[in-house]
């Protein structure tokens, strides 16, 4: 048996493969694994599928013209040559053109799915719910670990610390990711147990954010009837679930900001409140001080009447003149029965003289009082109580009654 | 008095009843009585906006139960 050298054996697998046409020029679809990057600039990495593994490097001159960095899980499509490295008998594959298959095919379905939600209406701004005014509960559905869910917590406790946070842990990435992301919504939807939904992760990937790309969970975002707050990744991203949300926040922290309005600033509302009603109430009050002082002075009545001074004078005028002629009607009135009264106290007082038997002498009808009214042969009246008689002066004499008699 | 009316609620009304008096439309009694329950409105908001008790919560799967968290959970 003829024995070979190492470097024979190992020159000759390489002739084999470089002989090889297709393995001259082939392009490998894989998943990427362990990739470095070396100082020198080469790229060093392995591509896989389930069952073999195959080493890569691409040398920096090639490198230069990738737009990407393959990252371990990614699937690429890796074209070059294919040839033994003698020294360690592995095969590699020198690889000149990197193409990411997996980034390719996903672009092609975000493509797709974005058109299609859009022309069904997911993104209309119609269907979009404001937020509430005043939130006091907040559900956040994100991974319960890292550094997204202590950011939101503390922007919110930072500004409004009365706000509930409603941690709702789920798988922010994989497979499974888009199924729970969606059941969280609709769970808490069921039992309304927020004002307002935040949906949040951080930057990565597009394989990464894939989940929030997933029509399953757009639709959940969609039927939500309480508002979602979408804030996936980097403020470059722009995921479905961005655009089918309520409000697309650039950052968590962003999305911490609108929920939770300052505290201060509530307070502040509740001062300036009380302040207008304070002036409102003294205002009231002032306007019915200055009435009642209208009212208390009597010359404001007056002058309340002063309109109607002119008409009370006239009747007044009126008044007096009826009550003066009213007046000297009664004076006259009392005067005749004055006269009248006298006039009969008068008359009594003759008729009970002459009842006693004396009588009256009248001359010319007048009565005979004193002696120059007496003329001799004058006739005279001669009256009694009951009877009078016609009689003749005979003889007129000057004399004192009483002086004769001595009495 | 309502006391299960929301925050939003409770404000709504507070500034209902705050222009009502600016109006001036409504009698003196009638203001007192105003005045009385947009006191108490005040005082029931500022009450909830000083509770920051036990604000973070987790919502357990299992039972649907929202459960108090403490500060370091995750």
């Amino acid at each position: 048996m003829e024995t070979y050298s190492v470097s024979q054996i190992t020159k000759k697998i390489s002739c084999l493969i470089s002989a090889d046409t297709t393995l001259s020029g082939v392009a490998i679809e894989g998943e990427v694994s362990n990739c470095t990057l070396h100082s020198s600039g080469h790229l060093y990495f392995s591509l896989k599928d389930e069952k073999a593994k195959i080493n890569c490097i691409m040398f920096s001159r090639d490198v230069r013209n990738i737009d990407f960095l393959p990252e371990a899980g990614m699937h690429i499509i890796a074209y070059g040559r294919v040839m033994l490295y003698e020294k360690t008998s592995t095969c590699q594959l020198q690889a000149t053109v990197l193409i990411s298959s997996g980034m390719g095919i996903l672009h092609e379905k975000y493509n797709r799915l974005l058109k299609q939600l859009e022309a069904q209406g997911y993104f209309d701004k119609e269907v979009k719910k404001p937020l509430p005014t005043y939130i006091k509960k907040v559900a956040v559905i994100t991974s319960p670990t890292g550094a997204v869910i202590h950011d939101i917590i503390n922007t919110i406790r930072r500004r409004n610390p009365t706000v509930q946070i409603i941690l709702c842990p789920a798988a922010v990435q994989g497979s499974a990711a888009s199924g729970e992301l969606a059941e969280r919504i609709a769970r808490i939807n069921r039992h309304n147990l927020a004002d307002v939904i935040i949906l949040a992760r951080g930057g990565g990937s597009l394989e990464e954010l894939w989940p929030f790309n997933e029509k399953e969970l757009a639709d959940a975002v969609y039927a939500s009837t309480l508002p979602v707050i979408s804030a996936v990744g980097h403020e470059t991203d722009f995921t479905i679930s961005d655009f089918v949300a309520d409000v697309r926040a650039a950052t968590p922290t962003a999305a911490a900001e609108l929920v939770s309005f300052p505290l201060e600033h509530y307070l502040a509302h509740l001062s300036a409140q009380r302040l207008r009603i304070a002036q409102a109430t003294t205002l009231r009050i002032e306007a019915y001080r200055q009435r009642l002082k209208v009212l208390k002075r009597p010359a404001a009545l007056t002058q309340m009447l002063a309109k109607n001074i002119t008409g009370h004078r006239s009747n007044l005028t009126t008044l007096r003149k009826q009550l003066a002629k009213t007046a000297e009607t009664m004076l006259i009135m009392h005067r005749m029965q004055l006269a009248n009264l006298q006039i009969r106290l008068e008359a009594n007082d003759v008729s009970s003289t002459l009842a006693k038997g004396y009588a009256l002498v009248k001359i010319k009808d007048k009565l005979l009082q004193n002696k120059e009214q007496a003329a001799l042969h004058e006739p005279i009246d001669v009256i009694f109580d009951t009877f009078r008689l016609k009689a003749e002066i005979v003889e007129i004499k000057g004399e004192t009654y009483g002086e004769k008699q001595n009495i | 008095m309502a006391k299960n009316k929301t925050f939003e609620e409770k404000m709504k009304e507070l500034e209902e009843k705050v222009t009502l008096l600016e109006s001036g439309e409504v009698g003196l009694e009638e203001s007192i009585g105003i005045i009385t329950r947009a006191a108490a409105i005040i005082k029931e908001l500022e009450k909830e906006l000083d509770d920051t008790e036990g604000k973070l919560k987790l919502l357990d799967l299992k039972t649907d139960e929202i459960t108090p968290l403490s500060e370091d959970e995750a």
